[in-house]
């Protein structure tokens, strides 16, 4: 850092820069007087400590600026040391009747099991969360507690601003006719991921939504076609000896911008892995991979 | 602060630091006051400051803003130090806050500068490796493009658009959440 700066100089009066004219009339005039940029003088180490001071939306603003910024910007390296600011934590997002016992931070800590009424359906200000309840933890000791019931997403802004930046109601999925039952399973980068259940009498199926939160764009993933005994899915009181499925979400803007889904399905007999690729929309076109499952083993996701 | 003070002035009497600016001013700075750079402070671990510590990227009038600010800085710092041990919990709380907010009223005096000065700070403050410093003065910038289009950020910077009309339209295309 500090030699990139030794190279390009700051302004000493014999220096390169001071021949540079971009740069030779600001440092001469004043703020107003000023007719060429100064910007184009300072080295990009400087720049990125400045532009990983602006917040997402202004960055992203800030790329058409110029190529030079673009590039910045976009710029592999660089791109960790711009924002990636902690702005809060999603909790309790389960809307309508759904069990899921998931041990992670964005876990849905309802205990709501059996109560699949659907008389609530699309009652968007259904705020009956209770907000003590901190997310973490909630699906090790919901069982039996009596829960919480929340049938709407709470957000810990952590940023302290009154408006978070994102909806944690997720109100303009909630007014999608199509999306139902829908809880936050997981998040990468930025994007989201909701299950939704489908109960019928052939069982429980999942299909996803990943979703923007910041742009508010939505993409609906087809269930893989996997469908669970609802009587297996529900029993899963005795954590990774019973069924469960679990879904991960791969998504790195810089890589690309598709994103991919992992699925991962055992019981105390078979374990099975799909994924899902947004830029094939389907599901792994590979042969099922199918094993015993050993008791007592358990699915492991480590997320780059 | 006046205690303070002559403290730090007994103590930087064992060890002063010579900066010497591109222009070769000399400048004397407290061992106390040049360590807020974490540049100069490695330099005085490697026991290289002898002679004095060449700057050829800061000019003296920049350098002399930057040193005002590190001994600004740098008394806080060891005020709070002498503070703690001297007064009870509630005084020195009372005292850490009236330093804190005199901090931040000096911080601000001290980014009433043009803008060129601004980027020879940010420049010297990067060169010179002073946390507080850079925070502070690219935290100025980045206030003053916060909520401008790019086009208001050209104008301000005068900097040349080298985006041809597809290539723009295509970051917006991509990014249209961030003009809506």
């Amino acid at each position: 850092m500090a030699l990139q700066a030794t190279e390009q100089g700051s302004c000493p009066p014999r220096s390169a820069a001071d021949t540079d004219p971009t740069r030779r009339p600001l440092a001469l005039g004043g703020m107003d007087c000023s007719k060429r940029g100064a910007v184009a003088g300072i080295p990009d180490d400087a720049l990125v400590e400045i532009l990983s001071r602006l917040p997402a939306k202004f960055l992203c603003r800030s790329k058409c600026v110029s190529k030079a910024w673009c590039g910045l910007i976009a710029d592999r390296l660089r791109c960790r040391k711009l924002p990636l600011t902690l702005e809060g934590f999603f909790y309790g997002c389960v809307y309508e009747s759904r069990d899921e016992d998931r041990d992670d931070l964005f876990c849905g800590c309802c205990d709501e099991r059996g109560s699949e009424s659907d008389d609530e359906d699309g009652s968007e200000d259904d705020k009956e969360g209770s907000s003590e309840n901190n997310g973490k933890g909630c699906s090790e000791d919901g069982d039996g507690s009596g829960g919480c019931k929340d049938k709407s997403g709470h957000f810990i802004n952590l940023l302290g601003e009154s408006v978070p930046l994102v909806d944690p109601l997720f109100s303009l999925l909630r007014k999608q006719p199509e999306i139902k039952n829908f809880t936050l399973l997981d998040s990468c980068n930025g994007l989201l991921l909701f299950g939704q259940t489908w109960y019928s009498t052939a069982g429980v199926t999942t299909s996803y939504i990943v979703y923007n939160p910041a742009t508010e764009h939505w993409v609906p993933v087809p269930s893989s076609g996997f469908t669970s005994n609802p009587l297996e899915y529900y029993d899963s009181d005795d954590d990774d000896e019973e069924s469960c499925v679990l879904t991960y979400l791969i998504f790195d803007p810089v890589m690309s911008s598709h994103f991919q889904l992992i699925e991962f399905y055992h019981n105390s007999e078979v374990a099975l892995l799909r994924t899902y690729s947004s830029e094939t929309e389907r599901w792994g076109d590979k042969p099922r991979e199918r094993r015993r499952w050993k008791k007592g083993g358990k699915w492991v996701c480590i997320k780059p | 602060m006046a205690s303070a003070g002559s403290g730090d002035e007994k103590a930087a009497a064992a060890a002063m630091i010579t900066l010497i600016s591109s222009d070769n001013e000399k400048f004397e700075v407290t061992e106390a006051t040049a360590t807020l750079s974490q540049t100069i402070r490695h330099m005085i671990e490697d026991g290289c400051t002898d002679g004095g510590v060449p700057l050829p990227n800061v000019t003296s009038k920049i350098l002399a803003r930057v040193i005002e600010y590190c001994k600004k800085h740098a008394t806080a710092a060891a005020g709070e130090e002498g503070s703690s041990s001297s007064f009870s919990d509630a005084a020195f709380l009372e005292v850490d806050r009236a330093f804190l907010e005199e901090l931040e009223e000096f911080d601000d005096a001290f980014l009433e500068v043009d803008r060129a000065t601004l980027f020879d700070l940010i420049l010297a403050a990067n060169y010179l490796d002073i946390k507080g410093l850079l925070n502070l003065t690219c935290q100025k910038v980045a206030d003053s493009v916060k909520g401008k289009t790019p086009e208001q950020i050209r104008e301000m910077y005068n900097i040349v658009n080298d985006l041809t009309p597809e290539e723009e339209a295509e970051i917006r295309r991509e990014t249209q959440w961030a003009f809506e």
